[in-house]
């Protein structure tokens, strides 16, 4: 009653200015525990070292655009665990969300990442091997294989985050593309396809009269 | 008044509040037919070091430590190669080759490792989706940085090489290869 009386009394602009200043303050402190966002990271300038040099020889005959949402889940076993689960992520903001929607799940991440892939041959020393006669060259070479898979962090989004996940536990989800590709290969018997573009390639190269045939192991 | 003051500071708070969501990229996936020798190869390494001492109102400090590596192909674009350009007698080849070109460049992922993490205060730890953003520009300094290692001028002399042993063995024995424009 008396406090009522007290704040009555008080100027029109005082009142103003006081709620101002804990409009400005409950701002400042929800600012302060949201979780960080990293649209303003700069990294400092460090020296890049060159660990390996290698001589290679390799052709790369078809490049593979693709997209890939690669996806890891796991639930809570019990309700124990879960209500413990819960508890720690109240800890951190980011999870906050998830807590709160009492989702039965522990955690999950899921990347979709945007690859480039080469498939080829390695025309090294000891895999390429040149045959011929007055008719015919023969081109040994090893068996068409993916050269390079390029899934960098320029073309990867975390799509969703929730819960804490260590840097093996990307690595093991990133792992799964280059066997994912080497499943479409043989899907779409692409190697085929590889092999038919490497012999138009190799009589352009030639330029010979000659028939030009291009073989490998099986 | 008083109405009005407490509904327009409620639309405020909400502007603040909000986050501009970017429109999500198109893009056509497709097979493309290539011709590309890669002839050298360079394993690159780098620590991404960033120290996030984050805005005024935010307590505590945040600090990083990632190792990474990077591997990098350079060669040639076989099918940029002017036929027409080529000399054959018998016995002899002149070829012009192509600008040495960027043919790959991946960040192995198996490599990226977190060596060192500290987080003070109210801050949260780095997340996967941080680290990536952190791994982002470590990829884009990479890059910008390759022509000073000396990738490009190795890809070029193992071209040459390779292209004399294949004619080579093809038989030739008088090659002589150059470069159709400069690449360097």
């Amino acid at each position: 009653m008396r406090k009522n009386r007290f704040y009555r009394r008080m100027p029109k602009a005082v009142r103003y200015a006081i709620l101002g200043v804990l409009i400005f303050f409950g701002i400042w402190m929800y600012r302060s525990c949201k979780a960080d966002s990293a649209n303003k990271f700069l990294i400092e300038e460090t020296p890049i070292q060159v660990t390996k040099i290698r001589e290679i020889a390799e052709l790369a005959v078809i490049g593979m655009e693709d997209e890939f949402v690669l996806d890891s889940v796991e639930y809570y076993k019990s309700k124990t665990e879960k209500y413990s689960g819960n508890s720690f992520k109240l800890q951190n903001t980011r999870d906050f969300k998830n807590v709160i929607s009492n989702s039965e799940i522990k955690r999950r991440l899921t990347l979709i990442v945007k690859t480039k892939s080469k498939i080829g041959f390695d025309l090294s020393e000891n895999q390429l091997q040149i045959f011929q006669n007055k008719d015919t060259v023969w081109i040994h070479t090893g068996k068409p294989k993916i050269l390079s898979v390029e899934r960098n962090p320029s073309k990867t989004k975390v799509f969703i985050e929730n819960g804490s996940w260590s840097d093996s536990d990307r690595i093991r989800l990133l792992e799964r593309i280059p066997k994912k590709i080497e499943k479409r290969l043989k899907e779409n018997d692409l190697n085929k396809k590889v092999e038919s573009i490497f012999q138009e390639l190799l009589i352009k190269l030639l330029k010979d009269d000659r028939q030009i045939l291009v073989y490998h192991d099986l | 008044m008083k109405k009005y003051f407490f509904w327009i500071l409620i639309l405020g708070m909400q502007l603040a509040a909000c986050k501009s969501d970017k429109a999500v990229e198109t893009a056509v996936y497709k097979i493309k037919e290539l011709g590309q020798l890669s002839t050298s190869e360079y394993t690159l390494s780098k620590v991404l070091q960033l120290n996030d001492k984050g805005e005024w109102f935010k307590i505590g400090d945040r600090k990083i430590l990632i190792s990474c590596q990077a591997k990098a192909k350079a060669g040639v674009d076989l099918r940029k190669l002017d036929i027409s350009e080529v000399e054959l007698e018998k016995g002899y080849i002149k070829i012009g080759i192509p600008s040495i070109e960027l043919m790959s460049f991946e960040m192995i992922p198996e490599s990226v490792s977190t060596e060192m993490s500290e987080v003070t205060g109210f801050r949260s730890s780095f997340t996967q989706e941080e680290k990536n953003k952190i791994l982002r520009q470590g990829e884009d300094n990479i890059r910008k940085n390759l022509a000073r290692t000396g990738l490009y001028e190795d890809a070029h002399k193992n071209t040459v090489l390779f292209i004399e042993k294949f004619y080579q063995d093809l038989g030739f024995t008088k090659i002589d290869v150059y470069a159709q424009k400069s690449i360097l």
